[in-house]
């Protein structure tokens, strides 16, 4: 039966099954290192996964309960769809390459009897497959109290069910279209440009939203209604369309309810037959010759490996360098990792600033902050986030030159540290510094400011590099890693963060003395962690092999 | 079998295969050579579906590969130079993988797949993941892979690499066998040893274009020369071997 209803889609269904189910295998298996050293042997499935379905089911909790506190069911619809759309959205962008397509199914299936539309079917399998129990961990919770917060209803239930899953599998399909349109549209010498500024603007506009939903989330919001006929253009956003299952289900059969049902299932519908005639194998044969494409060399080489040579002095800084400006060049899973993230620091930034003047804490303590504390999230956040993104690529079989090089292993991966410290701490530093000391009363007050901020970060990446230090590049990529360090950074550190910056503006700010006093214990700590650190590292480097 | 008449691939501004004719017959063992960027690899991309060609016809077993590529797909068996594998399989869990794309009923799969690990002294290992592989087990499997589906046509690039010398006694006596049997083998290689003993006619390339084609002894006679290596270097530029590594030795001990 299935292979009829397949066929007459044009799907091989003995393809498919058996593709979507070594996939998953692939999927669920532990990395090559576990079974190199023996010590998994049966399969698992991915922490990383694991790690970040746990996560999502703990905020369904808080999220649960905000739809038992609040009976509008359009308003609370809207906010968890669209707490849907971004948690999902993002993942497909910062898993892209892994979750939705991999530029390796090419050369092990391309010369295999595959059709495009199985192709397309199986991986719309693998990715629906992971958006479905992302989804279903995020929306178990608040679907449940849908079933009793008016009351038991089970329509309601159902109906919050089918709306969330639908929101979740629109978004996953929506960032699938847009990079599938790119390639498919874009000439190939400017496709790595193109893919690029799509990257800047789907991260600035999915992470930024991170800044707004915890807001949106509020007391007020807690209480507040919602109603469409008051505000048209609700219509146009989205997440309403989604939450208007749950008006269909309650018996409001209004023609703006019945709209914005309509125009989801008609989005998912062109999404999915777009994304049906251009996520082939051809696809994948563009995205694979996309890594190997590389760039005409620039005339400013030689001068520029000079520079790199005279700030990074000896041998293995320099050769960290080199290799992380090449892989940004040349592997654009990197290049669109870091795309990612240097566009949520802008927008931290912006975000902050728009709230008005930075206040100085020397002055204010933490009053009046609000939003100008994501300027110091950004600093103590995107480099630890960078510096994670250094850790693993696809081209991690080339990493053997580190393991039969005569060379210190350990200051690889110091080096790697220092290479976000420099390229990317100092200059936000100074930046921030630069509007410290604009908006600050004095000037002395920025410099100090800066200087623990400054501190504190390198701390928190010497922290990260302890726990887990790696040589740039030598893991292979893990399906759910991304998104399981997303999580870590984006919601658990921050709040991790705030409660070490509330202690530092409320009690230690306010005296001289004791700024001095934390600002030589910082130095005194860092400097005593990075003497540590190298032996550390070789500690934990000698149980570390090539994984090739 | 194998059949391409003016076959040119162009990547931007660079033509990697021009104009190539060729005339693979069933039951020949067809030896593809040429130096590195010759455009051997391109050519077999293309006869196996991986590379539409920007101009040119190309058909294998009396199809076209633009035309019928899946048509195409069901009759050969490949071995790239890379031997991309899911890794995270093991080994009979990807030959299975395979033969369930080949449509190869289970029963059947299931014995061919002890045959063939048996043949290459893979069944202690057949449920291990080939992470834990070395790179001539990993060959083994790619060359199963490609023998699992009894293809009319096979392609071969550098199908001895990181093999034994026992496995690769055993892989060239197997190709002759299939050649005997009517199957038409096309050997794309840097090993011009075997090539040369194994192979009933040869083409070489060089900058993408066909320079020679012949049997061995025809190419030999034609650039007057003993063996297929000394042909070979005549034919593709490297001359005076010996003078060219003693000024690097040289310049190596300068620098």
């Amino acid at each position: 039966m299935f292979g009829r209803l397949f066929a007459s889609l044009g799907i091989d269904y003995l393809q498919w099954r058996a593709l979507s189910r070594a996939l998953l295998k692939i999927d669920f298996r532990v990395g090559a290192m576990s079974a190199v050293l023996g010590q998994q042997t049966k399969e698992k499935p991915s922490t990383h996964l694991l790690s970040v379905m746990a996560f999502y089911l703990f905020t369904g909790i808080f999220l649960a309960g905000f739809v038992l506190m609040n009976d509008d069911i359009f308003l609370t619809g809207t906010l968890l769809s669209a707490y849907v759309l971004l948690m999902i959205g993002s993942v497909v962008l910062v898993e892209y390459n892994s979750v939705v397509i991999s530029p390796d199914d090419y050369q092990i299936l391309g010369y295999r009897p595959i059709s495009s539309r199985t192709f397309f079917a199986v991986r719309l399998t693998n990715v629906f497959f992971y958006v479905g129990i992302m989804t279903a961990a995020m929306i178990v919770l608040p679907v449940a109290a849908y079933f009793f917060t008016l009351g038991f209803r089970p329509l309601l239930g159902l109906a919050a069910l089918l709306a969330f899953f639908t929101a979740g599998f629109s978004a996953a399909l929506f960032m699938m279209v847009l990079f599938a349109a790119a390639l498919s549209h874009v000439h190939p010498n400017r496709l790595r440009r193109v893919l690029s500024y799509l990257q800047l603007i789907t991260s600035f506009a999915i992470f930024g939203s991170y800044a707004f939903l915890p807001r949106v989330f509020s007391e007020d919001t807690a209480t507040a209604h919602l109603v469409v006929n008051e505000r048209p253009w609700l219509l146009l956003f989205p997440p309403a369309w989604y939450a208007s299952y749950l008006k269909l289900a309650v018996g409001d059969f209004e023609i703006t309810t019945w709209l914005p049902v309509g125009f989801s299932l008609v989005v998912v519908l062109l999404l999915f037959a777009y994304a049906g005639g251009n996520l082939s194998l051809d696809y994948a044969r563009k995205l694979g010759s996309l890594q190997e494409r590389t760039e005409q060399p620039v005339a400013r080489k030689v001068s520029r490996d000079r520079w790199l040579a005279g700030l990074f002095g000896a041998e293995e800084p320099r050769a960290v360098a080199l290799l992380i400006r090449s892989q940004f060049r040349h592997d654009q899973k990197f290049r669109l990792s870091v795309l990612g993230i240097l566009p949520l620091t802008a927008f931290y930034l912006i975000v902050a600033l728009m709230s008005g003047p930075l206040p100085d804490p020397f002055v204010a303590g933490l009053e009046g902050f609000g939003d100008s504390l994501l300027v110091y999230l950004g600093v103590l956040l995107f480099p630890l986030m960078l510096q994670t993104n250094l850790r693993s690529s696809d081209y991690f079989q080339a990493s053997w030159i580190f393991f039969s090089s005569p060379i210190r292993r350990d200051r690889l991966v110091l080096s790697a540290k220092n290479f976000v410290v420099v390229y990317f701490l100092l200059p936000y530093l100074l930046l921030i510094g630069i509007l410290f000391g604009y908006f600050y009363t004095t000037l002395w007050h920025a410099v100090v400011n800066v200087v623990v901020l400054g501190l504190l970060a390198h701390l928190v990446l010497q922290i990260a590099v302890m726990l887990s230090p790696s040589i740039p590049f030598s893991q292979p990529m893990k399906k759910g890693e991304r998104s399981a360090q997303m999580v870590l950074i984006m919601t658990i550190m921050p709040a991790v963060m705030l409660g070490f910056l509330s202690i530092v503006l409320i009690w230690i700010y306010p005296s001289a003395a004791l700024t001095a006093v934390l600002v030589v214990a910082l130095t005194g700590l860092t400097v005593g962690v990075e003497n540590r650190l190298a032996a550390r590292i070789r500690r934990r480097l000698n149980r570390l092999q090539f994984q090739g | 079998m194998i059949e391409t008449r003016g076959l040119t691939r162009v990547f931007g501004d660079k033509t990697a295969l021009s104009d190539l004719d060729l005339n693979v017959s069933r039951g020949e063992i067809f030896g593809f050579l040429g130096p590195n960027g010759a455009g051997k690899s391109t050519t077999v991309k293309i006869l196996t579906g991986l590379l539409e060609p920007t101009r040119g016809v190309a058909r294998v077993a009396g199809l076209d590969i633009v035309e019928q590529p899946l048509e195409v797909k069901k009759r050969i068996g490949y071995v790239p130079e890379s031997g991309a594998l899911y890794e995270n399989l093991s080994a009979g869990e990807y030959l299975e993988l395979v033969a369930c794309l080949h449509h190869i009923p289970p029963r059947v799969a299931a014995a061919r797949i002890d045959e063939l690990l048996g043949l290459f002294q893979l069944s202690d290992v057949r449920d291990q993941r080939m992470t834990e592989f070395s790179k001539g087990m990993k060959q083994k499997v790619v060359l199963s892979a490609a023998l699992i589906t009894k293809p009319e046509v096979l392609f071969l690039d550098e199908p001895l690499n990181g093999l034994d010398a026992n496995a690769a006694m055993l892989v060239k006596i197997l190709l002759k066998q299939m050649a005997e049997q009517g199957k038409t083998v096309f050997f794309s290689s840097h090993i011009l040893e075997v090539v040369e003993r194994i192979c009933t006619r040869i083409a070489i390339i060089n900058e993408g274009r066909k320079i020679i084609e012949g049997t061995p002894q025809e190419i030999l006679s034609e650039t007057a020369t003993s063996t297929l290596e000394e042909a070979f270097g005549q034919l593709t530029g490297v001359r005076d071997a010996a003078g060219s590594t003693a000024d690097f030795l040289a310049a190596l001990e300068r620098a």
